[in-house]
Formats: C-alpha cells, sequence, structure tokens
C-alpha cells in the first residue's frame, strides 16, 4: 500500500486532515479505506464558519434531488 | 505531480466539461424513455398510481419512480434531461476523489477519476435517463456520510445516509436488496451507541415513506394482486437459485471481454464471437445453458456484441482490466486495506445481481456498481506500481485516453456530433434509436406548429414509444385506451374543449372502429411494418385556418 508520504510533494496533499492530525494520525490505526493514516479527531468549528466545500456536493446533489422527486411526485399525483 | 498525472487531471476534468454539455443540450435518446423511464410520468399525471387506467405497459407502473419524477422539472423545461444522471455521477466521482486524496494523494485521486470516466457503459448511464446510476450514487452517499459520521460526529451525516439509502431503494427495485444489506450494517456499526442508532432507523423509516417509492408498491399491489408487479416480475428475474446465479457469473464476465475492438470496427469482432463460443461451451458442459436467464429475453441466442449503444456495450478496456486485477487484490491484498475491501464489495454486489437479475442482453447497467468498486479498487491496488514507475504511467494513461476519450467517439450517441444534432435538429437526435418514428414526429410537429390549439387524443399500443411525442405535445394531449374511443367518447371530448381542433395520434395501435364511423379523417400515416402503423387524424371537419 502506498504510504501517505511517498505520494507527491506536500502541497499537492489536498486533505484537510494534516492541518489538523499534527502527529495524531495513527492512534485510531486505519480508517475505512484502509490507509495508513486516519485522522485525528478534528477540531470542531463553529457550524457559522463552516463553509461548503467539495466534501459536501454528494450529500448537496443528494438532497437537491430528493426535493425535486418529491415536488414532482407530489405535482404528478396532483395531475399538474 | 507527475506529468502523466496533471494530463491525467486534464482529461479527467475535459472530459467530465464534455459530458455535462452533452447532458444540458441532448434529447432523451434511449428508447426506454420513450417506453416507460419519463412517458410514465405522463401516464402517471392523467392517470394517477392507483387505479391507473392508460398506462400502456406495466412498466409504467410498476417500477420505482423516484428517480424517475426527478426529471419532471427538465421535462417541463425542455432541456437538460441527462441532468439528474448527471449529477449523480458527479456525486459518485466527488466521493471517490474526496475519499482516495486523503489517504493516497491527489495524484491517485485524479487517476481513480479519469479511470471512471474510461468505463463506456458508465458513462453512458451517467448521460442518460436510467435510474441505475442513481442507485450507486445512493451507496456511494451512504458511505460518504457514514464516514464522514465517524470523523467528524454529528447528526446531519447520518441523517444523509438514510436519506442515501432511501433513494437507492426508491430509484430501481435492484436497489432495494442493496440499501436493505447497507442498512443492516448501518445498523450494526451504530451497535454501541442505542440512542444514534434508534435516530438512525427513524429517520430511514421516514425517508423511505417519502423517498423509497412506497406509492408505486401500493398501486402495484391494487393493479397485480402483489408488491412486485405481474407474476412477481418473473420475466425480469433469475429464476433458477444459484445455478442461475453461477451460470449468469459466467454469462456477465465473458460478455465484459472488451477491449472496444467491436465498437471501433462497427461489427461483432472475433473476441465478442470467441467470448460467446467459450461460454456456450462451459454452460453446455455444466448443464446450465438455460439457467439464469431472464424469461423476457425468450430464445435469443447469446449476444456478446458491444454496440456502442448505452444499452448494449461493455465497460471497455479498463474494466476487463478490472476483472484481472480484482481476483488477484482478494488473494494477495491486504484485508484491512483499501482495495481488498473495494474488490470483495465489488465481488459481493456482482453476486448479488447475479443471484436477483435473470441475464438479457441489455442488462448490462446492472452492474455498474460492480465496475465501479473494482475498478477502484485496481487503481488503488496499481498505486504503488503508478508511483514508481515511469513506463507504468504513460502505459495506463495510453489505456485511460483511449478507454475514455477514443471510444466514445465511436459510440451510438454520444459523439461531438451528436451534441451538435441535438442542437442542430433535436427530432433526429431524438428518434436516433426510433428512426422509424421520425416521420410521424415531424408530422406532428408540422401539425401543432400549423395548429396551435389543437387538442390531441393520443392511443398507443403496449410497446410503444410514446414519450417522443408528449414531449411534443406539452399539455395539448389526453391518453385513452383504444377501446375507450367511440364515437360518444370523442364527441364528449370535443365538448369539454370547446374550440380546439381536435387530432387523434394512434400511435402502432389500430383503432377498434372504423376511423369514419368516428368521424375521423386521416391526415397522414407511418406504417413501421405490416402490423404496426402510427396513423394522424383530424375529428370532424374544424381544419385550422393555416394547416391541416
Amino acid at each position: 500500500m502506498a504510504r501517505r508520504d511517498s505520494v507527491g510533494p506536500p502541497d499537492e496533499r489536498s486533505a484537510p486532515y494534516e492541518s489538523r492530525g499534527s502527529g495524531l494520525e495513527n492512534r485510531r490505526g486505519c480508517d475505512s479505506l484502509g490507509a495508513r493514516m486516519t485522522p485525528a479527531p478534528p477540531e470542531r468549528a463553529p457550524a457559522t464558519s463552516r463553509s461548503v466545500g467539495l466534501a459536501d456536493v454528494p450529500a448537496i446533489l443528494l438532497i437537491v434531488l430528493c426535493t425535486l422527486s418529491l415536488v414532482s411526485r407530489v405535482l404528478l399525483l396532483l395531475g399538474r | 505531480m507527475t506529468r502523466s498525472a496533471s494530463v491525467a487531471r486534464a482529461a479527467a476534468l475535459g472530459l467530465w466539461a464534455y459530458y455535462l454539455v452533452y447532458s444540458l443540450v441532448a434529447p432523451a435518446v434511449v428508447t426506454d424513455a420513450h417506453l416507460y423511464d419519463l412517458a410514465r410520468l405522463y401516464v402517471i399525471r392523467q392517470g394517477g398510481l392507483l387505479h391507473n387506467d392508460v398506462f400502456t405497459n406495466f412498466t409504467q407502473l410498476v417500477f420505482p419512480w423516484t428517480f424517475s419524477a426527478a426529471h419532471w422539472p427538465f421535462v417541463r423545461l425542455g432541456a437538460g434531461y441527462a441532468l439528474p444522471s448527471f449529477a449523480c455521477f458527479t456525486g459518485i466521482l466527488v466521493v471517490a476523489f474526496t475519499a482516495i486524496a486523503p489517504a493516497y494523494g491527489a495524484e491517485i485521486a485524479w487517476l481513480s477519476t479519469l479511470a471512471l470516466l474510461a468505463l463506456p457503459t458508465l458513462v453512458y448511464q451517467a448521460t442518460s435517463i436510467k435510474p441505475d446510476v442513481a442507485v450507486v450514487f445512493g451507496v456511494f452517499c451512504w458511505f460518504d456520510a457514514l464516514r464522514r459520521a465517524r470523523r467528524d460526529g454529528g447528526r446531519l451525516p447520518l441523517l444523509v445516509s438514510a436519506l442515501a439509502l432511501a433513494f437507492a431503494a426508491g430509484a430501481k427495485t435492484s436497489g432495494v436488496p442493496i440499501a436493505a444489506g447497507l442498512a443492516l450494517a448501518t445498523v450494526w456499526t451504530l451497535r454501541n451507541d442505542r440512542r444514534r442508532a434508534a435516530e438512525w432507523i427513524a429517520a430511514a423509516g421516514v425517508f423511505v415513506v417519502l423517498f423509497g417509492s412506497v406509492e408505486t408498491y401500493v398501486g402495484t399491489r391494487l393493479t397485480y394482486g402483489n408488491y412486485a408487479g405481474p407474476d412477481g416480475l418473473r420475466a425480469l428475474r433469475n429464476n433458477d437459485g444459484v445455478p442461475g446465479a453461477l451460470a449468469n457469473l459466467v454469462r456477465h464476465v465473458a460478455y465484459n471481454v472488451d477491449v472496444g475492438a467491436d465498437v471501433l470496427a462497427d461489427h461483432k469482432t472475433a473476441l465478442s464471437t470467441g467470448a460467446e463460443e467459450v461460454c456456450r461451451r462451459l454452460l453446455a458442459a455444466l448443464g446450465w445453458e438455460a439457467k439464469g436467464i431472464a424469461p423476457v429475453m425468450g430464445r435469443r441466442p447469446l449476444d456478446f456484441v458491444k454496440s456502442g449503444y448505452e444499452a448494449q456495450d461493455g465497460f471497455g478496456p479498463v474494466g476487463t482490466i478490472a476483472m484481472l486485477v480484482v481476483p488477484v487484490v482478494l488473494v494477495r491484498g491486504r484485508i484491512r486495506g483499501a482495495p481488498w475491501q473495494l474488490a470483495a464489495a465489488s465481488v459481493a454486489s456482482l453476486a448479488l445481481v447475479c443471484q436477483t437479475v435473470g441475464f438479457n442482453l441489455w442488462v448490462n447497467r446492472f452492474l455498474l456498481l460492480p465496475f465501479v468498486l473494482g475498478t477502484l479498487a485496481a487503481v488503488l491496488y496499481l498505486a504503488p506500481r503508478w508511483q514508481r514507475s515511469a513506463g507504468f504511467r504513460v502505459g495506463t494513461l495510453v489505456v485511460l485516453l483511449y478507454a475514455g476519450c477514443v471510444l466514445p467517439l465511436y459510440s451510438y450517441a454520444r459523439k461531438p456530433s451528436d451534441v451538435w444534432q441535438s442542437i442542430a435538429d433535436r427530432d433526429l437526435m431524438l428518434t436516433k434509436e426510433l428512426p422509424g418514428k421520425l416521420p410521424a414526429l415531424r408530422a406532428a410537429r408540422a401539425i401543432v406548429a400549423a395548429c396551435p390549439t389543437s387538442f390531441w387524443v393520443v392511443t398507443a399500443t403496449t410497446l410503444a414509444p410514446q414519450f417522443l411525442f408528449y414531449d411534443l405535445l406539452r399539455d395539448r394531449e389526453l391518453l385513452s385506451r383504444p377501446a375507450f374511443l367511440d364515437a360518444a367518447r370523442l364527441a364528449q371530448i370535443r365538448a369539454e374543449h370547446p374550440g380546439r381542433p381536435i387530432r387523434l395520434l394512434a400511435i402502432d395501435q389500430p383503432l377498434f372502429e372504423e376511423p369514419a364511423a368516428l368521424g375521423l379523417t386521416e391526415l397522414a400515416s407511418f406504417p413501421n411494418d405490416a402490423r404496426r402503423v402510427t396513423r394522424i387524424f383530424r375529428y370532424g371537419d374544424d381544419a385550422c385556418a393555416a394547416g391541416p
């Protein structure tokens, strides 16, 4: 398995984890991907300061699709 | 990042942008959209789900419709028909990228993204209207949400994971067993926190009611007496148990030995013919020739051609490599490693498809999940070699660019010329899989243009493509079974729509009475073959000033 350190220069590491982890990565062993690094328990930012990022896109798309579906089904069953 | 990785990133972004444009401009091309996936929206709008008396095919009522219904705003808009599927595909790519990048680096994440874009059947489904890609998206969203719930805590990711499973189950019948299994797995992971487990179960229950397409099951029960459909959907299932599943495994593997040769050559090549022959001989030796075949396939012979149609293509060389690598990963990989877990999930989902879905010639889209998981397993397993060897990087890139960029140029409906045709001659693109319907569609369009206040009675035979006409008529239509069309009913329709010229469109459907006796005058006739003729009639003598 590729060690995280061997992949690309540091500036290519896209994970937000490293900035939080600071040597705590291996505390909980392997993560669900089985990779060497499992992120340290994150410092939770206040909800108001959290911005939407790439990682939020799937959930947003899911909610949008479900909303479209629900509204459409109601309209269709009402004959609209 | 290596130069190879930069090329992979540029190719992945370019392909994603290209398919986004395609999804925005292309009409619904695949035949199933016209038979049921989108046609059903008009059928259900008029007749509802319970006691519907205008449906022409059981598929319009029986199949779950959560994902089909999400197309309704785009149908009304007249554009972006494939955007729901493309949204699902984008979600799959993002989940894969954001899961892989932290552990393997951005380089391997981009490589994985390009590998998924190099699976022809996945890309064709991502730019169509069928619900198979929605099931995969639901599974990926579930995984992503649970991962975030474990990492960040909080209630929202758990709710999203429940929503994702309800969405997968509501999108397609084949999503139900997958969602059920993953729901059990979720509860198991939450077993040490009873409060959270109870919350998750409650949320899942609510979401299943809202998004699990419960209403189609109720309608099916009222119409057919069971919750699955006519004869419990026996026509589409594997009805032969484990022997049928094993026979299907042989067929799926043999069918998906694919290097893109058929598409490039525009005919079935020796590779597909040879795979057919090997499959046939092996199944004959085992006595399983007839096992696992969906009854709907009838006595059609095996045909392993990869035609470039979205309904009958393979997963290309990347899918073939994934099939070869997955067993190696399972034998040599670490059980706790991501490649092994992805490979195991791929095999498990393939086994589920083999067991539950009968084999027929258009079944490859059911294999999206096994091939997506298997491809990711192969990429992660081979990642160290990519990082070590410049030669391996170049070779990998050549395969990915060939599968991702070259093969679609030879596809049936995903070429750049198809994008242009979608803009320049929409009807021609719309009927690409149904060329016999183009003259009738053009004639109907001319009549609507000449007579915009016309009101259309539409009747269709069981397997008639309908959506292309509904997409044209847009609220001018009233669907009716032919048996209900007598003189009294037509007079009633005229009375209910005073001042509007009445036209009747019979799609491959003979009328039960002589047209003249019903007061109908034939305006145009378009034979498909000796039995199937599409006709357009005028009712009475209310010709439009500008046309027929």
